[in-house]
């Protein structure tokens, strides 16, 4: 468990000054639409994937600051990791937004949403980028 | 007092809601209505046989000549039950569009339109060939008269706009639209599901071709709803719905005689509480002086926006807002999470687009905060409400999931 504090920090940073906020047009990058289904939150990830790593990631659009800042500590942690490692941080994390049990040394910043367990009007939001990543990298890694 | 006749207000004394724009909250005489169907007088209609079937077969019929009246129709054959806003939408745009368009032809709309209003022209367009052109909203989101004029020419030949638009609560005048449209010969639709519920309809005055409605905001049931149409033009319409009770003849060659209007739009069994629910909600409106309903409305609506101007944190949308729909943001804070903040102080307003999507390039945001009004409403629920929006920042929006 961290501060309330931090995690506010955390996640005000990276609502404000999104990382790797950037739209990409090269083809080869996959691109992952992601549309929330009951508000308006839209994004695009952006992912330049290469021998089954996660060479790049961009990310594009606009939601609430939840969905936002989720999507942008994903993409910090997620370049430069193996396919197989991100799926298991992204499973990771989608444990501990749900309320189960899952492992925190893995999650860095992303501990900061461990308290959307208990709003489940959030846990959409907080679920937008990883549920989406997830089903992309699942299917990256059955073509490969 | 008026709120003391809506159960949800009185079980709910701590809930502030300013979300009558989505739906309105009943009055316990429409519950007991629904009750009574349910609990003593259950049976189906068009099946006289029996006392009961042909009692409720009567009240049935009878709610449409209280729906004449409440918007002024010739007659209740001008009056069709649906099961809301968009089906009687879909139901102008299928069963008069498809029939009467061709090649070429325009229909004639806004970029403020609900997606109920819009969508089925889509598909209009698609299988016509007919193409849909918007009429340029004034800076402000505003509609423009002006513009509507320079839009209007011989190959117009539907015009479909929203009495009141969901995003923005501007009130366009029907009449004068009509009056235009119709010397070039095109038709008027309108979608009254936003005003409905605070404008006093007059059909009749307003000259519109068709209009379409829900109950569910008129402080009646949900599932249910109307679509009024000049009866000429619901003759020239077809169902995009058959089955049932709707035709007198049909055979195994394939020949089908419909009913008249509205029947031959009344496939299946109806939603037959929601209609005899609709019934008692618009009595219970006229039993309660309507009018003067609306006029408190406006006097809450002009406090609401006299009181959130005043807020440096707040950006407002319409402040020119004419009906009880006021649209907002809070400054670098994204409109879900004000919403979810205010969601915690009890009260209940909506984020998003509301359904006009197109409008996001006008607004030039991609999300809004959507207060909406009821005559039920106070203003003291106004004072709790802008001293919550006072003092809210990212970090209290958030402060749920620390
Ligand atoms: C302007 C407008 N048109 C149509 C509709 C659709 O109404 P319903 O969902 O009752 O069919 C709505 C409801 O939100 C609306 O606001």
């Amino acid at each position: 468990m961290i501060d309330k504090e931090i995690k506010r920090q955390i996640i005000i940073d990276h609502y404000s000054t999104p990382r790797n906020f950037k739209e990409i047009l090269a083809e080869n990058y996959k691109v992952v639409d992601l549309q929330a289904k009951s508000c308006v939150d839209s994004f695009k990830i952006y992912l330049d994937i290469d021998e089954e790593v996660i060479k790049d990631f961009k990310f594009q659009g606009k939601g609430c600051a939840i969905s936002t800042a989720s999507i942008s500590i994903l993409s910090k942690m997620l370049i430069d990791q193996k396919v197989e490692v991100a799926l298991e941080i992204i499973e990771n994390y989608l444990k501990m937004i749900q309320g189960n049990e899952y492992d925190e040394k893995k999650l860095e910043e992303l501990v900061a949403f461990d308290g959307v367990k208990n709003q489940i009007a959030r846990i959409s939001c907080a679920s937008l980028g990883a549920n989406g990543l997830k089903e992309e990298l699942k299917k990256y890694g059955k073509t490969k | 007092m008026i709120r003391d006749k809506f159960p949800m207000l009185k079980n709910n004394p701590s809930l502030i809601y300013f979300d009558n724009a989505a739906t309105t909250f009943k009055p316990q005489e429409v519950i007991a209505k629904i009750n009574e169907f349910y609990t003593n007088s259950t049976t189906n209609i068009n099946r006289g046989d029996y006392d009961l079937s042909y009692k409720i077969s009567n009240e049935f019929e009878n709610v449409r000549e209280i729906v004449r009246t409440f918007i002024n129709a010739t007659s209740v054959n001008e009056i069709v039950f649906t099961s809301g806003a968009s089906a009687s939408l879909n139901t102008v745009a299928y069963g008069y569009g498809l029939t009467n368009l061709k090649k070429g032809d325009i229909i004639l709309t806004s970029e403020s339109e609900h997606s109920s209003s819009i969508l089925p022209w889509f598909r209009v367009a698609d299988s016509t060939g007919a193409i849909i052109k918007y009429i340029p909203l004034e800076k402000d989101g505003s509609f423009s008269i002006e513009n509507f004029k320079k839009s209007m020419s011989d190959k117009v030949k539907v015009v479909a706009l929203a009495h009141i638009s969901n995003v923005l609560g501007y009130i366009i005048d029907i009449k004068q639209i009509s009056s235009i449209a119709h010397s070039y010969g095109a038709i008027v639709s309108i979608d009254a599901a936003q005003s409905i519920g605070h404008i006093k309809i007059d059909v009749k005055d307003m000259d519109v071709d068709f209009l379409s409605f829900s109950a569910h905001k008129l402080y009646g049931p949900s599932g249910v709803g109307v679509l009024y149409g000049k009866y000429h033009l619901l003759e020239s319409s077809n169902p995009y719905f058959y089955g049932g009770g709707s035709n007198i003849t049909y055979d195994n060659c394939g020949n089908l005689k419909l009913k008249n209007s509205p029947y031959k739009f009344e496939s299946g069994t109806s939603n037959i509480e929601g209609v005899l629910g609709l019934g008692r909600a618009i009595e219970f409106l006229n039993e309660n002086d309507f009018e003067k309903l609306i006029l408190k409305e406006k006097e809450l609506t002009r406090y609401f926006i006299q009181e959130i101007s005043k807020l440096d944190n707040v950006i407002l949308y319409n402040p020119k807002t004419d009906s009880s729909i006021i649209t907002f943001n809070i400054k670098g804070i994204f409109a879900q999470d004000v919403c979810v903040y205010l969601n915690r102080h009890n009260i209940c307003v909506r984020s998003g687009l509301h359904c006009a999507k197109i409008l996001a390039k006008v607004l030039e945001t991609e999300g809004t905060i959507r207060a909406s009004i009821s005559f039920y409403n106070e203003k003291s629920e106004i004072d709790r409400f802008i001293e919550v929006l006072k003092n809210v920042t990212l970090d209290k929006c958030l402060e749920d999931i620390l």
